[in-house]
């Protein structure tokens, strides 16, 4: 019985399609490494697993039309936020990003025009994704960006990774009561309800140490002191289409 | 680490002791090494073992208690708060694994490397005993970030800092030509005389004007001659207060500085010129001159204006004590010269004796005054009606002055405090061979006394005497120890509660009751068995150590938590002396920034063990 629901369990599921898009593409090194290194068995204990925050800041959500500015990601291994591993990083741009833009994400041209080009931004951070859970805060402007970048770069259909997402999990915490709806779910907000310090500066390394400490507080609300395998946990996925 | 999370960790960091003493880009570099773990309520730190990493942790929101593994409470903490320093001498590990650290909250907590920390602070060794693992070292290098030395005043310096080490030593026996020649070519006002390797006398250039050229003698006879024998002399460690005040006293322009039969140099007028003005040593000279008691009394606001200075100053604790003391023996003496003109001649021999905190030359801006007088054996009932008359006369005069009558009655005033010596000395052969609680609780104050004024062999044959009984008696120093110990420090600071040892929380910490008391019971004990003479508080603990009841490990951890405390105090004193209130002992611990909570948590931690150590090390047998 349990080998059936383990079949069918989407984290296997992501096995099987990782299995077929390496035997169906002819894919870079780097794609190979990363859709090669093992993905986590449903008995670890998910409190094991090694994670990358990710945080992209963007121009607007559309990746067709608008631009990625700036990346920022640190590696969480066993628990701890590793602060010396943290990273950030801006996007050559040779565009000129608008005023509002600017305002609302602390980035003004001039960073942009230091920044580094997106592939070798994108393929670093591909690079550090190996053997890791992608951890994000709302995946949806990560995923769509990440995917986008894989078709213009590699011409291939989006990568069969493993996710995690903050907003998710928090959400679901709130269906119980009822209140999805109304709550607050910025990430500020959300986390002053953990009771996790307020941040004044922003940016994508800061907001990804905001999830980071986000997800340490949710894993434990959600599991300590009980079954903490990772078959129970709720990942999130990019397959390809 | 980029640029847009440096300044939320690192402006953390900033506002925290003793991350916020750390040059910026030192604090920069530790930020960028830490890693940030959650601990659910309940969970527990895990403190690695030999071959894990260990860190250094602080609190970034939530809260931890620290509990031995007998299972009692070590401390509580909150945001803000560090832990695991003894992490950091390896020889220290054991200690370190004598407790469990526990989350009572949800808590983010920040770790610092321990390996991390130690090579940073190789590149930056100014700043290593901020972290050092010995709550010590640790409680002496706050004290030198609050109180530093450049902002001393000279008259709270010791004589050894200014003084000159120009001074001729000649034998009595050397003609008076070769001793003024020496004057000349060394430039010192003075030459000590010396006989036998002690010194008997002394020379200054205008002795060699006025008993020599004036009065026509013979340049070949020998300096004896012309010298002024038992010459007044100040020790290296002696106040520059003192010093000054000794030279207008006595009307002397210099004195030499004597390390036991040592000369050492010479302290002149000029020194203390050249160095500063001396607030306090006018305000004594005034009160010298003071004829009435509005004239005394007119002096207060002057007086709180040098303890404000002094503490504003960042003088240390015990010297603004001395300075303090000094003023307070100046108003008494003074006072009592106006009562004997006043009340005429006194009809017998006395001695005027201050005790407590007066005695210990501890006087801040609270004490009150403790004293009392010993008259001659031979007093009649005449004679000690005049005595009372003379002490509520000094009494309510000293309160007039702003040092408050005493609310244990504990004054010359009182009839049971103003006896003859024979009556003292049955009183304490009581007192130290029964010392029943009650009547323990009592005297305590009076088991410190300074002499004062009048006959000063009196308090000298009661102190004797007092030591002698203490010497005989079995049960005297185990009840006095018994007694100390019925009162302990408090844990911490918590949030804005004082935590008690039983785990209850009370609003206000009383730092006089909870803690300088304490060390002062304690050092009470220890100056008492080990026979010391003076009844300060740290040369107190330093006669124990000398004779080995401390060790020097102990010494300092007591020494430093008692100037600690005795700080704060003042400065909860000059705050609300600025804030026009009345200072108390009760401090609101939401006064405390991060800084004073943690070392108040080191200091209590000390004051605790010491009791334990006093407790076994006296009752015993």
């Amino acid at each position: 019985m349990s080998t059936i629901f383990s079949y069918f369990h989407p984290l296997n599921k992501l096995k099987r399609e990782r299995e077929a898009y390496l035997a169906k593409y002819k894919l870079p090194d780097n794609l190979k490494a990363l859709l090669l290194a093992p993905l986590p068995e449903l008995d670890d204990d998910i409190f094991s697993l090694d994670y990358l925050s990710v945080d992209f800041e963007t121009s607007g959500f559309e990746p067709k039309t608008d631009s990625l500015l700036s990346v920022g990601y640190l590696p969480l291994i066993k628990q701890q936020l590793i602060l010396s591993q943290a990273e950030e990083t801006f996007i050559f741009c040779a565009e000129h990003i608008n005023a509002e833009t600017a305002v609302i994400n602390h980035i003004v041209p001039e960073m942009l025009e230091q920044g580094l080009p997106l592939k070798v931004v994108m393929d670093e951070l591909l690079a550090k994704f190996v053997g890791k859970v992608i951890l994000v805060h709302g995946s949806i402007v990560e995923k769509s960006f990440l995917n986008y970048y894989i078709e213009q770069e590699y011409g291939l259909p989006p990568l069969p990774l493993l996710w995690v997402d903050t907003l998710q999990i928090e959400k679901s915490l709130h269906m119980y009561k009822n209140n999805s709806e109304t709550a607050d779910f910025r990430l500020g907000s959300i986390r002053e309800r953990h009771n996790l310090p307020e941040y004044s500066a922003h940016g994508a390394l800061v907001d990804s140490l905001a999830t980071g400490e986000l997800y340490l507080a949710l894993l434990k609300l959600l599991f300590e002191g009980t079954d903490s395998s990772v078959r129970h946990m709720h990942f999130d996925y990019t397959r390809p289409i | 680490m980029s640029q847009t999370l440096i300044p939320n960790i690192r402006d953390f960091l900033a506002s925290i002791d003793p991350f916020d003493k750390l040059p910026k880009e030192l604090q920069r570099k530790i930020a960028c090494c830490i890693n940030i773990t959650y601990l659910a309520k309940g969970e527990q730190v895990h403190f690695g073992g030999e071959h894990e990493l260990r860190y250094l942790y602080v609190i970034r929101t939530g809260s931890m208690e620290q509990r031995k593994h007998n299972g009692m409470l070590r401390a509580k903490l909150g945001a803000e708060d560090l832990f695991g320093f003894t992490f950091l001498d390896e020889s220290q590990t054991e200690l370190q694994e004598g407790y469990s650290a526990t989350a009572i909250e949800n808590t983010l907590l920040y770790l610092i490397p321990h390996s991390d920390l130690l090579s940073l602070l190789e590149e930056y060794p100014d700043f290593a005993e901020h972290f050092a693992s010995n709550v010590q070292v640790r409680l002496h290098s706050a004290l030198d970030v609050v109180w530093s030395d450049s902002e001393k005043g000279v008259f709270v310096k010791k004589v050894s800092e200014v003084a000159s080490n120009k001074i001729v030593v000649v034998d009595s026996s050397t003609p008076i030509r070769e001793v003024a020649r020496e004057i000349m070519d060394v430039c010192s006002p003075t030459a000590v005389i010396k006989e036998n390797g002690e010194i008997i006398g002394l020379v200054t250039d205008r002795d060699m004007t006025k008993r020599v050229i004036v009065a026509g003698l013979d340049i070949n006879r020998p300096v004896k001659e012309i010298m002024t024998p038992h010459p007044l002399t100040v020790a290296p460690s002696d106040l520059v207060l003192k010093a000054s005040s000794m030279m207008m006293q006595n009307n002397v322009r210099s004195l030499p500085v004597v390390d036991g039969s040592n000369v050492v140099g010479v302290i002149t007028t000029t020194h203390l010129v050249r160095n500063n003005k001396i607030q306090a040593v006018f305000l004594i000279e005034k009160i010298k001159y003071a004829n009435t008691i509005s004239d005394l009394t007119a002096l207060t606001s002057e007086r709180q204006a040098i303890f404000e200075a002094l503490v504003e100053g960042q003088v240390s604790a015990d010297i603004t004590g001395h300075v303090m003391t000094m003023i307070m023996d100046s108003y008494n003496r003074r006072l009592l010269q106006m009562a004997e003109d006043h009340f005429g001649e006194p009809p017998c021999d006395y001695a005027w004796i201050v005790a407590g905190s007066h005695a210990r030359n501890e006087v801040h801006m609270l004490s009150d005054q403790d004293n009392a007088i010993i008259l001659s054996d031979d007093a009649t009932t005449e004679d000690r009606a005049y005595f009372r008359e003379l002490a509520e006369w000094v009494c309510n005069a000293l309160d007039a002055c702003a040092f408050p009558l005493c609310t244990g009655k504990f004054m010359a005033m009182n009839p049971k405090w103003c006896m003859p010596l024979k009556v003292w000395k049955a009183s304490y052969s009581k007192w130290v061979s029964n010392p029943e609680y009650d009547s323990l609780l009592n005297v305590t104050v009076f088991l410190e006394t300074r002499w004062l004024h009048g006959k000063e062999s009196f308090n000298t044959e009661l102190q004797k005497h007092l030591f002698d009984s203490i010497q005989k008696s079995h049960v005297f120093l185990s009840s006095l120890v018994r007694d100390s110990v019925s009162v302990n420090p408090p844990l911490g600071i918590f949030n804005s509660l004082v935590l008690e040892k039983s785990g209850e929380n009370s609003k206000t910490l009383n730092i006089k009751r909870y803690a300088i008391n304490l060390l002062v019971d304690l050092a009470r004990i220890y100056g008492l068995s080990s026979g010391s003479e003076t009844a300060e508080t740290m040369a107190r603990y330093n006669h124990a150590y000398e004779h080995k009841l401390l060790s020097e490990d102990m010494l300092k951890n007591v020494q430093g938590a008692f100037q600690f405390l005795t700080q704060i105090r003042l400065s909860q004193q000059l705050m609300a002396l600025k804030e026009g209130r009345v200072p108390d002992n009760n401090i609101d611990p939401n006064s405390f920034g991060s800084f004073e909570r943690k070392h108040l948590k080191d200091a209590f931690r000390i004051i605790a063990d010491l009791q334990e150590y006093t407790k076994l090390k006296f009752t015993r047998e």
